[in-house]
């Protein structure tokens, strides 16, 4: 099998899988009973949320764990206490737990605005700029986007910011964690949003960063766990193995790294040549992990499915959405003519993935494709 | 809301038959049984009595048990009937409360009464006389209509009580299901062929469902489409099998080898010749799809007769006078529209060609099937086929591979 689909998910460490399987055994008490069982994974938690806080950068923050980075997005998106007459700016382009809330707040009478994208793939800073006003009380971007790789100018956001104190700045690290340097105190940003599942811990489980200081209302009301920020038995075997995912993916982030940009740079080298196959963005705007590509005249379902008869696996745009055929939002937003969106491919690497698995999947890709177009319509 | 422990069944065309008639009615009886087991879970007794089936049971039938026994072939119309016990001063009250349950008002009515039970002391221009002033006083808002009304009244005497009714449910009419031999039917994702899986439902004929799966040229939401169309056809045939054939494969070997213009024409004779292996394969009579002639280029009258001088089994096309707008009304009636109306993704139409041939010619058709045998690639596609059984109420009750 060769999995090329690490954008999507990844396979859990064999390490984290023995950190969840132990806390499952172990600590089956409620954490926050009064009695000795619970207080110890009381301490544990409190243990995980200083190491996790203290590997983002941000010592000094708050961390509320969640299910997803779906559910932390939904919190501070819902949970900032925004106003008819305020305004979001955002990116169109960007995942859909964060568009699909922020479009949701129109009807409350929020001025929902959305900043373009450049031809590059990134956000157009200076559209943010002339956008950017005393009546905007939030701005929220994908630091990566998951779709196209997109490594987005988050500093430079934040020093456009600097004049508005009154802004919430947030950032869905999703794509960005494990993969780039997160350094959210240097970034400047005022909340963040992660996820266990892409960098090999398991699903499940999540977290919102906070700033110190920085407020939200919970989306669950109940037993006030988590200072009341998110009410529900926290679940002490998924927020240990979370942070063993965090230090494993800490330690060896800039190895991955360093091979997923020699993956990359093989996979443009492997497919430039091919007269139907383009890659849409160029490795300086994008983290290496993820390599978007164009087949042009053979719909990407069908590549797919070519694919997984050879045990290959990748995904045409975002896995999320890949029961929506044709239209794809995301590449609306990024300027690509829908009669094209169908042949958008995305290739995603992890830390287990070879030069010979690249070479095979371009050599299988092209040959499928030069079989393929002399008789497709 | 009125609960009704009675259900009389309406035969269609059953007494056009002589002296086989009890064997359609035993059929027809043994689908409606199969129909209520899948529907009614309580006890119920099935008779057949004056030419019609009676079902009664101490629970009554929900109005989804109704709707799905009135689906069955050979039945003309459904009526729930109330049983009142055989005293006239009690017989105006159940009408009242039949009549409130249509809810609305100003409606046009009319008695009719059936005295099965001659002796009666009233007669039966009587009875239905005497209900329609009662039922006039006690609803003012109604009016009498005999020629056309919008609510019929129905009274039928019998010797210990009364029956009354007042709604009927429209059924397909014909033959029993099972009755006139059995079909593999041609399924796609489109409108026509479910109609025509109907309409020989109709007729009497079983049918095993075939769908030819351009994996990996079109997805498993097609798949998932067609199984959504043979759970609705299979409520008009006492339920059924459903074959997903995978066949990109040989469509590519086909595309690959024969002229551009013929693919399609070639793709249809070939799934006409899986189709007889089959009909083999099963023990079934004929082959059935939905072609119309002159609908799309493989179905003009040049490829019709071509594909039809190779198939060892009749092929039966029963819309082939239909029109497109005449199969779409149809379709919304049997209630396979709204799935055939979603999008999916066509094998056919990715692999179609410019200029598809419309009068292909004899010479290049029987040359290119002598040189190129499938019947292996065929076969191979049968062994590797997915059958699902769909029951009559439209569950998924296994899926084996053959």
């Amino acid at each position: 099998m060769i999995y090329l689909d690490n954008a999507a998910s990844t396979a859990v460490d064999p390490e984290v899988l023995e950190v969840l399987v132990d806390a499952s055994k172990k600590y089956f008490a409620n954490p926050s009973a009064a009695h000795r069982l619970g207080k110890e994974q009381r301490k544990l938690i409190d243990q995980a949320r200083t190491r996790i806080l203290s590997r983002l950068g941000a010592p000094d923050g708050q961390l509320v764990f969640t299910s997803s980075a779906t559910e932390a997005n939904s919190t501070l998106i819902f949970g900032l206490g925004l106003e008819s007459g305020d305004e979001i700016l955002y990116n169109k382009a960007d995942h859909p737990s964060i568009v699909a809330a922020i479009e949701s707040l129109a009807e409350r009478g929020i001025v929902v605005t959305a900043v373009s994208n450049r031809d590059d793939g990134l956000w157009n800073l200076n559209d943010f700029a002339e956008k950017l006003s005393q009546k905007t009380r939030l701005v929220c971007l994908c630091h990566v986007n998951n779709q196209t790789g997109s490594l987005q100018h988050v500093r430079r956001i934040a020093e456009l910011l600097k004049e508005y104190p009154d802004c919430h700045y947030h950032l869905d690290g999703m794509q960005a964690l494990g993969k780039v340097e997160v350094n959210l105190d240097e970034i400047g940003v005022d909340s963040y949003s992660i996820g266990a599942h892409k960098i090999y811990g398991p699903k499940g489980i999540g977290a919102l960063y906070l700033r110190e200081g920085v407020t939200v209302s919970p989306l669950l009301i109940g037993g006030s766990q988590q200072n009341g920020l998110r009410s529900s038995t926290e679940n002490t075997p998924l927020i240990l193995a979370f942070d063993k995912a965090i230090e494993i993916i800490s330690e060896r982030r800039e190895a991955i790294y360093n091979n997923c940009t020699k993956l990359n740079l093989l996979i443009r080298k492997r497919l430039a040549e091919h007269e139907t196959i383009s890659i849409t963005y160029g490795q300086e705007e994008t983290v290496p992990h993820i390599v978007m590509m164009k087949v042009d005249g053979i719909s990407s379902d069908i590549i797919l499915r070519h694919m997984e008869e050879e045990e290959i696996y990748l995904s045409s745009g975002s896995a999320c959405s890949s029961k929506i055929k044709g239209f794809n939002p995301v590449l609306d937003a990024l300027g690509i003519p829908e009669k094209n969106h169908k042949f958008y491919l995305r290739v995603s690497f992890g830390k287990g993935n070879t030069e010979s698995e690249v070479e095979k999947f371009c050599s299988y890709l092209v040959e499928t494709i030069d079989d393929l177009k002399g008789f497709l319509s | 809301m009125i609960e009704y422990r009675t259900i009389a069944l309406l035969v269609d065309e059953l007494w056009l038959k002589g002296k086989n008639r009890g064997s359609y009615f035993r059929a027809l009886k043994e689908n409606v049984e199969l129909t209520l087991k899948a529907w009614h879970k309580a006890k119920f007794r099935l008779v057949i009595e004056s030419q019609r089936l009676l079902i009664r049971s101490e629970t009554p039938f929900s109005d989804e048990t109704m709707k799905a026994i009135a689906k069955t072939p050979g039945l003309q119309e459904l009526i729930p009937v109330r049983e009142i016990p055989l005293d006239y001063d009690r017989l105006l009250e159940p009408i009242l409360e039949e009549l409130a349950s249509h809810e609305r008002e100003g409606f046009t009515f009319k008695v009719e009464t059936l005295r099965s039970f001659k002796k009666y002391p009233k007669n039966s221009m009587e009875i239905s006389r005497h209900m329609g002033h009662l039922i006039l006083n006690a609803r003012p808002d109604l009016k009498v209509d005999v020629k056309k009304p919008e609510v019929q009244v129905n009274i039928r005497v019998l010797p210990d009580h009364f029956y009354i009714s007042t709604r009927c449910i429209k059924s397909p009419g014909g033959l029993p299901v099972g009755t006139n031999g059995s079909l593999v039917t041609m399924l796609s994702g489109g409108f026509d062929s479910p109609v025509a899986s109907y309409l020989m439902s109709k007729r009497g004929c079983s049918q095993t469902f075939v769908f030819y799966y351009a994996y990996p040229f079109v997805g498993e939401e097609v798949k998932d489409k067609i199984i959504e169309l043979a759970k609705v056809l299979a409520s008009y045939q006492s339920g059924c099998k459903l074959w997903i054939v995978p066949f990109g494969k040989v469509q590519k070997k086909i595309a690959k080898t024969c002229r551009e213009n013929y693919r399609t024409s070639f793709f249809r004779k070939f799934m006409v010749d899986c189709s007889n292996l089959l009909c083999e394969r099963i023990g079934a009579d004929a082959l059935l799809t939905g072609d119309s002639l002159g609908q799309v280029s493989s179905q003009t009258i040049g490829n019709i007769s071509l594909i039809d001088q190779t198939s060892r089994y009749p092929i039966l096309r029963p819309l082939i006078g239909f029109n497109k707008k005449e199969t779409i009304a149809l379709a919304k009636q049997v209630g396979t529209h709204d799935i055939s109306v979603i999008p999916h993704d066509d094998a056919c139409s990715m692999f179609a060609p410019k200029y598809p041939v419309i009068r292909p010619k004899n010479d290049y058709w029987h040359e290119y099937i002598e040189e190129h045998d499938f019947t292996e690639d065929l076969n191979a596609a049968l062994d590797q086929s997915e059958v699902y059984r769909i029951g009559v109420n439209g569950m998924l009750t296994s899926c084996e591979i053959y």
